[in-house]
């Protein structure tokens, strides 16, 4: 329950001290306070990487459009580092993966069902996990220097993959927090309000993944 | 728990997640800023005097690192952190609410902001900074940046969710005062163009710190973050204003607003046409060129002109009292009139060529002198609330007219510069024009001075909690507010006036 939705009673000790006033009489007024910040923070999130994408795609397009050097025409990438697509392919399938896995749970905790949701939880984090190492397994493919590079591909692509790596990270922090809260009591089965807020971070997530996928591994 | 004085207030400032408490700390931590802010404006404008910088009071290397402090720290370490921060205290009392929506993460918000801010001014005495000389320290530079705009976007997060998702019951979103309506507006925008700011500079950090390819070793830095402070983008300090004006016009009036609706359509379009984003360099390098940009800047116009109208058909005829909000609400307003006109001249490039002149420093210039006001007018207005105490209004009334006289000062000498100097005088200024910007500062800081020492007088015990006769529900509240804002029930939210009917029958009887 939010601070920000409670009525009044004496409590002036917590006062001098603090912090949030909690233990107040429990009568919202506006539910889906968590919802709507989580909102707001995702849009946040996801003008982030659309300006990082936006810069990403303007100079790579300088560069493919720009004049060749030689008789080499001008390429992004470099042949010396290829980015290889099966591991991109597989933490894609991966993620979307997650989204069932991650519905999986919403859908146990609205049923109160524990174990259910333990086990849907543990399956997106690992899943989670797992698109991590496929990124990293990237990282280590490509063999692409960040310093000493001709054009800004690799400032560019780490910054991109390594904000979204850390957003991954972000948001099975926030999952298993929010999981774990509705659980120990603070949502009630039917008000599960944390675990979705929890699984749209988690959608959105994926949705940025799709995006850079396509834009970064497969049209190179 | 019983209750230390000695121990309460420390950790009562401290530790507390009271969004009052937050926001008296965000708005004294941001004046003080302001303060070094304005010092560093006033010096690089006395060195520029003679229309070159640096060769007079500051070092050749100083001198642009001064102005990129002044440029950056008016946006990231005065301004917005100060109307946040006013944001936090009133938005709340504004719309019922018991505390902030996120109370915890506005505190975070807070100390990362200081925390960064910190650094930031930290760096540039480092020699950091967009054009420092050391590398580290421009590392340091960037990275206090990043985190500073990642706690202010954090706070706004905790403004905007207040206002959609914990008013009170009743309170419907065309019944919320102007100030929230313009908060809401204005985290909106941030929430749209803030992160932008942070992603330029998480990968300037990363070129920077370990390629140095995509922005070029040494590459003036800030051009790529100065947008903020350029049209569209700098509307966006400016849509506090509004509301705050609004609401203390409504006050002073003692009647209904008209055309409720209009003025938050008004308002809305305002900010849309503040959306900035767009015209970072890496994105669009002639943004100013762009039609999109060009039609922003002339479409600007109309909202601030019917504003303008729709306060005076408000004033017309209503006798209003004359406060310190009521008098910066309409300077503002009309400070922030000129600079949408004065905004408007830009785009007609091939007849006034005004693009890279000093018109573009005179029009970024009234715009954050109208946020300014904005400012001023909203911590007299609503100082029982913030301060606990009624400042000296005949201060208070003072304070907004110098200001605004000092911008314009600031400002017109520029826009002559930038119109009629040869290419060199329309960049680095005419002479004559330099010393009276220099003067125009002067009296600006003297109006900020008058501002805050009308606020700062001891306070007595028969302090007013509703000054104004105020029509909305934070002048319900106690002054200051108790923790959880309303000592018993909210009141009953009928219209977007509740107290109004509350003193109509009051009246009666």
């Amino acid at each position: 329950m939010s601070a920000a939705t409670l009525t009044h009673q004496d409590h002036e000790d917590e006062a001098a001290y603090d912090l949030v006033p909690d233990g107040l009489d429990p009568v919202p007024t506006r539910p889906r306070l968590l919802l709507v910040g989580t909102a707001l923070a995702g849009a946040g999130i996801a003008v982030f990487f659309a300006a990082l994408l936006g810069m990403y795609l303007a100079a790579r397009h300088a560069v493919i459009t720009g004049p060749q050097v030689g008789d080499v025409a001008p390429i992004w990438f470099a042949d010396s580092s290829p980015i290889p697509l099966t591991p991109a392919n597989l933490a894609l399938a991966t993620m979307l993966l997650s989204c069932v896995t991650m519905a999986w749970a919403v859908h146990a905790v609205a049923h109160n069902d524990r174990a259910g949701a333990y086990f849907a939880l543990a399956m997106t984090l690992l899943f989670g996990g797992a698109v991590i190492n496929a990124t990293v397994f990237i990282y280590k493919a490509i063999e692409l220097p960040v310093a000493g590079g001709s054009t800004a591909v690799a400032p560019l692509f780490y910054t991109l993959t390594g904000a979204h790596l850390a957003l991954i990270a972000c948001a099975m922090v926030f999952v298993t927090v929010m999981t774990l809260r509705t659980l120990g009591g603070e949502y009630a089965g039917r008000d599960r309000e944390g675990i979705v807020a929890a699984s749209l971070i988690w959608y959105l997530t994926t949705a940025l993944l799709v995006v850079i996928w396509y834009a970064v591994y497969v049209t190179k | 728990m019983a209750r230390d004085e000695s121990t309460a207030d420390l950790a009562g400032v401290l530790g507390s997640a009271d969004h009052k408490v937050i926001g008296r700390l965000y708005v004294g931590a941001a004046l003080m800023f302001g303060l070094a802010s304005a010092v560093a404006g006033v010096l690089a404008g006395i060195d520029r005097i003679d229309g070159e910088l640096g060769n007079t009071i500051l070092a050749t290397d100083t001198a642009p690192q001064v102005l990129s402090f002044h440029r950056l720290s008016v946006p990231l370490l005065c301004l917005i952190p100060a109307l946040l921060g006013l944001a936090m205290i009133v938005v709340p009392l504004q719309v019922g609410a018991r505390a902030i929506a996120f109370p915890r993460a506005a505190a975070a918000s807070f100390w990362g902001w200081i925390v960064g801010a910190a650094t930031f001014a930290a760096a540039f005495a480092l020699n950091g900074g967009p054009g420092g000389g050391r590398s580290d320290a421009v590392d340091l530079w960037l990275t206090a940046t990043a985190l500073i705009t990642a706690s202010l976007l954090l706070g706004a997060v905790c403004v905007g969710a207040t206002v959609l998702a914990a008013r009170t019951r009743d309170m419907t979103l065309d019944r919320v005062p102007f100030f929230s309506w313009s908060m809401l507006c204005t985290t909106a925008i941030w929430l749209l163009t803030l992160p932008v700011l942070l992603a330029i500079t998480v990968l300037l950090y990363v070129d920077h710190r370990f390629a140095d390819t995509l922005f070029g070793a040494g590459g003036a830095l800030d051009s790529h973050l100065d947008w903020i402070n350029r049209a569209p983008q700098v509307y966006a300090l400016a849509i506090p204003l509004l509301g705050g004006a609004l609401d203390a016009v409504a006050t002073a009036s003692g009647r209904r607003f008209p055309n409720r609706g209009v003025a938050f359509t008004l308002i809305g379009a305002f900010a849309a046409l503040g959306i900035g984003a767009f015209a970072l360099p890496t994105l669009v390098p002639a943004a100013a060129d762009q039609p999109v940009t060009k039609g922003m800047a002339l479409l600007v116009v109309l909202p601030v002109l019917g504003l303008v109208g729709l306060v005076g058909t408000a004033l017309k005829d209503a006798k209003p009292q004359i406060t310190s909000g009521l008098v910066a609400g309409v300077v503002g307003l009309l400070v922030l009139l000129l600079a949408t006109l004065v905004g408007a001249a830009v785009p007609f490039q091939s007849l006034l060529e005004l693009q890279g002149t000093q018109w573009i420093s005179a029009h970024s210039h009234l715009v954050t002198g109208a946020a300014l006001i904005g400012l001023v007018g909203g911590l007299y207005h609503w100082s029982t609330k913030i301060v606990g105490l009624a400042g000296n209004e005949a201060l208070g009334r003072t304070a907004p007219v110098l200001i605004g006289l000092g911008v314009v000062l600031v400002a017109a000498p520029e826009a002559v510069s930038g119109l009629v100097g040869d290419a060199e005088e329309a960049v680095n200024g005419l002479e004559v024009a330099n010393v009276v910007s220099v003067v125009g500062a002067a009296v600006l800081l003297l109006g900020s001075a008058v501002a805050v020492a009308g606020l700062a007088r001891r306070r007595h015990d028969d302090e007013p909690s509703d000054p104004w006769a105020g029509q909305t529900l934070e002048w319900a509240t106690a002054s200051p507010p108790s923790f959880d804002n309303f000592d018993g029930e909210v009141p009953a939210v009928d219209s977007a006036e509740p107290l109004l009917a509350v003193q109509s029958e009051e009246g009666d009887s």
